[in-house]
């Protein structure tokens, strides 16, 4: 009776304590929320209340027409989803190999995946944006403001850094499994397929909203290489409420906010196979 | 077949080593097909630009120079003895700051992150009310685009803003409200957005981790009546050392080469973030677009990436069981 | 795997091959763009006299910073007349923003591959003029006028210090002025007709309105911006030139500004923000934000450009500050003149022809229609920028706050037009964001020594800058 008691007790502590840090987590968020509701003048001046009489709503209709945001939402959707599809496939594939596999290079590619990662962001700018005209001028086939391109420079960055979160997932499940299926009479890649993705699925979702949001939130290469709002993104668009002689920090929050909705309700959607128990009943079974 | 070769091996002893290795090749043609679209990328995405960025800083590249780019005048290490001898030069001056200030903040944020990731990530795997909320919610820093942390948080910080007010009128912790974005407390206000930006991504990281640890572990631990904590320190940390180390590298590499928000919360990209505000990658920016100076921003990128290549070493070797497969 | 191999190090050696041949078309800029496609290079060799307009159809992309409130959408209203007459061009706006506008500018410049129509700051264009980024348009500036047409101040910065080629024509002026509370200053009984005289009128004036209380609420004379914004040079300068000071010397050769005159204008101008004429608080924000903290009023004086006026104007749900009391009640006035004269900054934006453009004879028509009197007023009037032809400027039908501007353009200055300026505006703004430290008291004490020591490792810096 009394552990029951002490249990809940510090279940319930525990429970405040997570509410506690997940308030101020999102208080800059409700911050923002609550911001881009002012207008831009009382921004400007430094919000310091909590009271806010009049509500300045139209924000969120004017920040559609003032900059060309409902397109560049488009392109981010467009050029991240295909990047998260093509960048997970090529991480869980050779994570899976790098994972499992010993073989002759394997040590030699996992570190030069990791010098790939040490390259700064400005070393890369002209040599891309000179291949990207090579390639139009001998193939010609445009690269530079086209999505494929974008597609494929974002793919090609964030692939390594991916392999090697895959791989870590991938480490951690016990091998025995992969091996009694291989007895079993399952090949190589049945092996896989059948026993490991599912196992691996929270890594791969997990891995998979990395690269969705770190492409998300790309701003040089989105910069550089594209040169019309066709195909820009929205780190691009968004700092356009900002210019130098006109300032607009109330439809820049306004936007903000609205970007942050369709990644919520991904996040939201797949949050459920973060749930433990999964793997154990698996591995026992 | 190839979950056996090593098993195998032994048995082989008696052929070559280049017949062996001929047949390591040959069996793990599975593995090496699964690794070839990144080959081809790391190529020509990663590979040329790092011979390219090599030779620039052997280059007098600057803006008299930048249209023959590759054909500029050759001037062999000139650009490193600069940054490295010549103690007039300023851009060197300029990086003494930056590299303090990166030392700090990637420490700092590193740790940061990892701690504060880990143990939202477990108090959000436990089952209480309102859990799938919790967790989309701490997601949302990672959806705000960095530009927009920048801003945000720049208002924020102001010395008549949201976080003195808290500070000095509500809870008194100063007697005068204290400036943030100007002198030494610059390091602070970048430093806490980039924790606060950062550690919902270790979070769903850790909290996938956390789901590849079988249950039947800790029910076993229960009845041997092993506290939390021990369960904590001898399973889970063990368990998950494999992801967190892949994490800790990639954390530091990460914070090295922070940019984004530390450049929109000063001037929106203009301006300097000041002696305790500028980090490697500002100035090296600045040096490349700001000054111009191609060829020795260049070197001094090559150099980091040395500096970086021990650090990875050194990793390396602390974590080398973890990283080897099993 | 093996022929994976041999055809991906072909494709590297052809493309290293070919990237190096890519890099050198642009050493001179005139044949970079003769190595494109065969078919449009007759565009580019056709030879400049040949007026009759071209009805062959042409797509012409143009890279704007955002100068109005919907930058893209403003711009094409203001070309809408000429569209309409000329069927077969089709304009496509990019907007660029001024803190990245850089990165994106040198990398085009560098290939070669970038816009036809290419707006810049005034003190950009020598600079991208030196890469071989822009072409001349020497021959060309008769048919908009030439030099006579336009605010000398801004003319000058079209060509490279000493030489005499022309590479852009002046889009729109960007001149700063002080705006201030009349009814601040009647209440304080400052007479507004002396107080911006000189140096001395201007601070005794702003120690009489400082603390005057407004609705309640006690007013700081003055709102500056210290080293967290985009104008932290601009901000500066006029005071060191009013001190009698200047940037370089006549030849462009040797640093000045951190001569003994030149620290009089800095110590002025800090020295208000020291003595307690200014709410510290401002240091920390940006010209935006000091804009928004006059309409709110926060502070009785500030200095700013010809679109706050406009701003005032604007309704707020639009972002403007209409509803505001200072909108009803402010004025416009010059700089105080400082021993060496009156002084402000003037800049501005000019249009210029990418050398990498396949398209120049009608991207040059284009920009002699947006630099022409009906194209001028419809941008000024929506960017709330002033025109850059003198005849506009000078006309009798602008009101009363763009005609104190239109008067501050007469006393402004611009920088040297040296290619060397970007680096030395970059070199300039980190020290001078240090002297802004030392005057919010987080960097050492303020004085005369330690900002003259800040000013001393800027002109070492910039000297070399200019030497390289």
């Amino acid at each position: 009776m009394s552990t029951h008691r002490k249990r809940s007790v510090s279940s319930f502590l525990l429970t405040s304590v997570t509410w506690l840090i997940v308030i101020l987590t999102i208080f800059p968020i409700l911050w923002m929320v609550f911001t881009s509701l002012h207008s831009n003048d009382q921004i400007l001046n430094g919000i310091t209340t909590f009271s806010l009489p009049k509500p300045q709503w139209v924000n969120y209709i004017n920040m559609w027409d003032t900059v060309n945001f409902a397109v560049y939402f488009r392109n981010s959707l467009l050029i991240c989803g295909a990047t998260t599809l093509l960048a997970g496939t090529f991480a869980v594939l050779a994570g899976y190999a790098l994972a499992r596999f010993d073989f002759p290079g394997s040590k030699l590619f996992s570190m030069s995946i990791i010098s790939t990662q040490l390259i700064p962001g400005i070393m890369f700018l002209f040599p891309i944006y000179l291949m990207f005209l090579w390639i139009k001028n001998t193939f010609g086939l445009p690269m530079i403001n086209t999505y494929w391109g974008m597609i494929l420079v974002y793919t090609a960055f964030y692939t390594p850094i991916s392999i090697w979160i895959m791989r870590s997932f991938f480490v951690s499940i016990p091998r025995d499994l992969e091996e009694s299926a291989t007895i079993d009479g399952c090949t190589k890649f049945q092996a896989f397929y059948k026993i490991i993705l599912p196992l691996s699925l929270p890594g791969i979702i997990a891995t998979s909203i990395f690269i969705f949001l770190t492409a998300w939130d790309e701003l040089l290469f989105a910069w550089v290489l594209t040169t019309s709002s066709d195909v820009q993104t929205i780190p691009v668009g968004i700092r356009l409420f900002v210019g130098q002689y006109n300032t607009r920090y109330d439809l820049l929050m306004a936007a903000s906010t609205v970007v942050t909705v369709p990644v919520m309700v991904i996040f939201f959607m797949t949050q459920k196979y973060f749930i433990s128990g999964m793997t154990a009943g698996a591995v026992k079974g | 077949m190839g979950l056996h070769t090593e098993k195998n091996l032994p048995v082989k002893a008696a052929a070559s080593k280049r017949a062996v290795w001929r047949k390591r090749v040959r069996d793990n043609k599975f593995a090496y097909m699964l690794m070839v679209p990144t080959i081809i990328f790391m190529l020509l995405v990663h590979l040329l630009p790092m011979i390219q960025g090599f030779w620039m800083s052997f280059l007098k590249l600057n803006q008299f120079t930048l249209g023959k780019y590759l054909k500029a005048p050759f001037v062999g290490i000139d650009n490193y003895v600069g940054l490295l001898f010549n103690s007039d030069n300023p851009v060197r001056q300029g990086l003494n700051f930056a590299i303090r200030n990166t030392a700090i903040y990637a420490v700092i944020v590193t740790i940061g992150v990892m701690v504060m990731g880990l143990m939202m990530a477990m108090l959000l795997n436990r089952d209480f009310p309102g859990r799938s909320i919790a967790r989309t919610a701490m997601l949302l820093p990672w959806v705000v685009p960095s530009y927009v942390v920048g801003v945000l948080w720049g208002f924020m910080w102001q010395q008549n803003g949201i976080i003195n007010y808290f500070l000095v009128d509500v809870l008194h912790l100063y007697a005068e409200k204290p400036f943030w974005l100007l002198g030494p407390n610059t390091i602070w206000a970048i430093i806490i957005p980039t924790i606060w930006r950062g550690w919902p991504f270790l979070m769903v990281i850790f909290l996938a981790g956390l789901q590849t640890i079988p249950e039947d572990i800790y029910e076993a631990a229960t009845i041997d009546g092993a506290g939390k904590l021990r369960q904590f320190w001898n399973m889970t940390l063990p368990m998950l050392k494999p992801v967190i180390a892949v994490q800790l590298l990639f954390q530091i590499i990460n914070n090295v080469y922070s940019y984004n928000i530390v450049s929109t919360m000063f001037g929106n990209g203009a301006g300097y973030p000041g002696e305790w505000g500028d980090l490697l990658m500002t100035a090296l920016t600045r040096q490349s677009f700001g000054y111009w100076s191609f060829g020795s921003g260049s070197a001094a990128s090559i150099m980091l990436m040395f500096a970086m290549l021990m650090i990875v070493g050194v990793w390396y070797r602390a974590f080398r069981t973890e990283l080897n497969a099993q | 795997m093996k022929k994976t191999a041999v055809s991906i190090s072909a494709l590297l050696m052809a493309f290293s091959v070919v990237v190096s041949g890519c890099g050198g078309n642009n050493n001179s800029s005139n044949s970079a763009n003769n190595g494109g496609k065969q078919g449009e290079s007759s565009a580019t060799t056709a030879p400049a006299a040949s007026k009759a307009p071209s009805t062959e159809p042409v797509t012409l992309n143009a890279w704007v910073m955002p100068n109005s409130p919907k930058p893209d959408a403003d711009f094409l209203k203001t070309l809408d007349p000429y569209l309409k007459e000329h069927p077969n061009v089709t304009v496509k706006v990019t907007v660029l923003d001024w803190g990245s506008a850089w990165t994106k500018i040198t990398t085009a410049a560098t290939s070669g591959e970038g816009p036809d129509l290419l707006q810049l700051g005034s003190t950009w264009v020598p600079a991208i003029a030196s890469m071989g980024g822009i072409d001349k348009v020497t021959d060309k500036v008769a048919d908009v006028g030439g030099a006579e047409a336009f605010l000398p101040a801004i003319w000058k910065t079209t060509s490279i210090a000493g030489d005499s080629e022309v590479y852009g024509v002046p889009w729109f002026v960007d001149a700063r002025a002080i705006y201030y509370r009349t009814d601040v200053f009647k209440q304080a009984g400052v007479d507004t007709a002396t107080a911006f005289k000189d140096w001395d009128s201007f601070k005794s004036a702003l120690q009489a309105v400082n603390g005057q209380t407004v609705d309640g609420k006690k007013i700081a004379a003055l709102g500056l911006p210290g080293k967290n914004d985009w104008n932290v040079v601009h901000n500066i300068f006029p005071w060191i030139w009013a001190a009698g000071g200047d940037v370089l010397s006549e030849d462009n050769k040797n640093v000045t500004f951190n001569e003994d005159k030149g620290l009089d204008g800095v110590m002025y101008y800090t020295g208000l923000a020291a003595e307690g004429l200014v709410d510290k608080a401002s240091l920390e924000k940006n010209s935006s934000q000091i804009e928004g903290d006059f309409g709110d009023g926060k502070s009785a004086v500030i200095i700013s450009g010809p679109w706050l006026a406009k701003n005032f104007a604007t309704p707020k749900a639009n972002g403007g500050m209409d509803d505001k009391k200072a909108a009803k009640n402010f004025a416009v006035a010059p700089l105080p003149a400082g021993p060496g004269g009156q002084a402000t900054f003037v800049g501005g934006s000019e249009l210029t022809v990418f050398s990498g453009s396949k398209n120049k004879e009608a991207t040059w028509e284009l920009i002699k229609y947006l630099t022409s009197d009906e194209a001028q007023n419809a941008y000024a009037a929506v960017s709330g920028q002033l025109p850059a032809r003198l005849s506009l400027l000078e006309s009798p039908d602008l009101d009363a706050n763009m005609k104190a501007f239109s008067e501050a353009t007469k006393y402004g200055r611009t920088y040297p037009a040296i290619p060397q300026w970007g680096p030395t505006e970059t070199a300039l703004q980190k020290h001078f964001a240090n002297v802004w430290d030392i005057v919010a008291g987080v960097k050492g004490k303020y004085s005369r020594e330690s900002v003259k020591e800040e000013l001393d490792s800027a002109a070492a810096e910039v000297k070399a800058i200019i030497n390289q």
